[in-house]
């Protein structure tokens, strides 16, 4: 399969990886700088000259609030209201994410804050339709 | 609409909305992964304010609630403002003492994006706005007094709207850049300011950015009562997405009436005692546009 960051196909190919649990992003060769989630055209420079690469998982939590009920979208009626992140990759990247370990209560919350910024990990939610990316926290 | 009667309407639910408007958003991956509008410009927001400047959360509470005064006392001046009610007599018609104790009521006031309440939020509107533009010199002599368009300014950016200051938003501070240079003013300059605040906190933190606010103290500012048509750093004196209301496309608009009104010394009750030369209206677009006019008195 040719890398999907030089083809049309480099959403599908996000979800596949996520899929199957990779977390993948582009990288630019002119510049060397990440685009997450992955685009075939680089978003710091608009080179096209990018390729794949996959991410550690490893991130910094640093603020987490919560989503509303319903939810926004009829697939994480399941799980509303839930926990959403602001969050640093180990890459440097800044993302924003549902958050897994903690719930949507202002108490959890506030000792969340309290903690300051948290180490989080990626973790794949199964949804019916799509995989999800999402960050655990530990207790 | 089916005949386009307004006795035909179907309304739709809060769902179908969100799934329709979020189509400006990230159909990639922000609304399929779990994107949420109230976290990303409140919550999220107001966490980063709070961490910045090492403001408790219920300071935090409590500043937002004064805010909200402010906006409703402008709602219930402006006899077309969608809220017409100031927020101690809501309070008092629900039959509470204290309006704080209302603002921290769960039943009344919840959360949408801890630490962010409902009543910080926008309500929804319908309506429709207009303005003409014209050449300098065919302004004057009309029926009202015309203004000057002195600069504009615009710049966009996809998700996430911030990098990991959620207080600073470089995409706003370049149409503020664009329109200050193309109207050649500074921010010591400007008389009356409105910033898109469908999320108060969020909009405080385009006011500090502009500099009308100082970084950290726009809160403070709220609490004191500076933000009031009355105060010396008057903003949102319709009431704002608040109490006046959103009707999305026709706010941006209805922002500038506003404005105008004010620099012609024609906005009623809640004149600015002196109306203001300087004017500059920042708004935001889904998904996000960051706009920004400044107007001149001719």
């Amino acid at each position: 399969m040719p890398d999907f960051a030089q083809g049309p196909g480099a959403i599908r190919a996000y979800y596949e990886g996520l899929a199957a649990g990779r977390f993948l992003a582009s990288v630019c060769k002119s510049c060397g700088r990440y685009t997450f989630p992955p685009t075939g055209c680089c978003e710091h420079c608009g080179s096209w000259e990018v390729e794949t690469r996959k991410l550690s998982g490893r991130a910094t939590l640093l603020y987490a609030s919560h989503n509303i009920t319903p939810a926004c979208h009829p697939r994480f009626e399941p799980i509303a209201p839930y926990v959403y992140g602001h969050l640093r990759l180990e890459e440097g990247l800044v993302v924003q994410a549902i958050i897994l370990g903690v719930h949507a209560t202002p108490h959890e919350l506030q000792r969340l804050f309290d903690r300051g910024p948290v180490p989080a990990n990626a973790e794949v939610l199964k949804m019916d339709d799509l995989p999800v990316l999402a960050f655990r926290v530990a207790a | 609409m089916k005949q386009f009667s307004p006795y035909e309407r179907e309304p739709i639910s809060h769902q179908q909305t969100w799934l329709w408007t979020d189509m400006a958003v990230n159909q990639a991956y922000g609304v399929p992964q779990g994107y949420d509008i109230f976290s990303t410009y409140n919550g999220l927001v107001a966490l980063g304010y709070c961490r910045k400047y090492g403001m408790s959360i219920e300071d935090f509470d409590r500043s937002m609630f004064e805010l909200c005064r402010t906006r409703r006392l402008h709602g219930s001046m402006n006899p077309k403002a969608n809220i017409q009610e100031t927020l101690e007599d809501r309070a008092a018609r629900e039959g509470f003492a204290d309006p704080y104790d209302y603002w921290k009521s769960d039943k009344h006031n919840p959360y949408v994006a801890w630490p962010s309440r409902l009543l910080s939020l926008v309500t929804t509107a319908d309506g429709a706005s207009a303005m003409v533009l014209s050449r300098a010199d065919r302004a004057k002599g009309g029926k009202s007094e015309p203004v000057e368009l002195k600069g504009f300014g615009i710049s966009y950016s996809d998700l996430p709207w911030y990098g990991e200051d959620p207080t600073r938003w470089e995409f706003d501070k370049r149409a503020v850049d664009a329109a200050f240079g193309m109207a050649d003013i500074k921010s010591a300059d400007i008389d009356y300011l409105h910033t898109h605040d469908c999320s108060h906190i969020s909009g405080i933190c385009t006011a500090e950015m502009i500099g009308y606010l100082d970084p950290g103290k726009g809160l403070a500012a709220a609490r004191d009562g500076r933000l009031r048509f009355d105060g010396d750093r008057p903003m949102s004196t319709h009431g704002g997405r608040h109490a006046f209301g959103h009707a999305w496309a026709a706010s941006a608009g209805s922002d500038t009436y506003e404005a105008v009104l004010q620099m012609r010394g024609k906005a009623g009750a809640r004149q600015i005692p002196k109306p203001p030369a300087t004017s500059v209206i920042h708004t935001h677009g889904y998904a996000m546009i960051g706009t920004v006019i400044v107007l001149g008195s001719m």
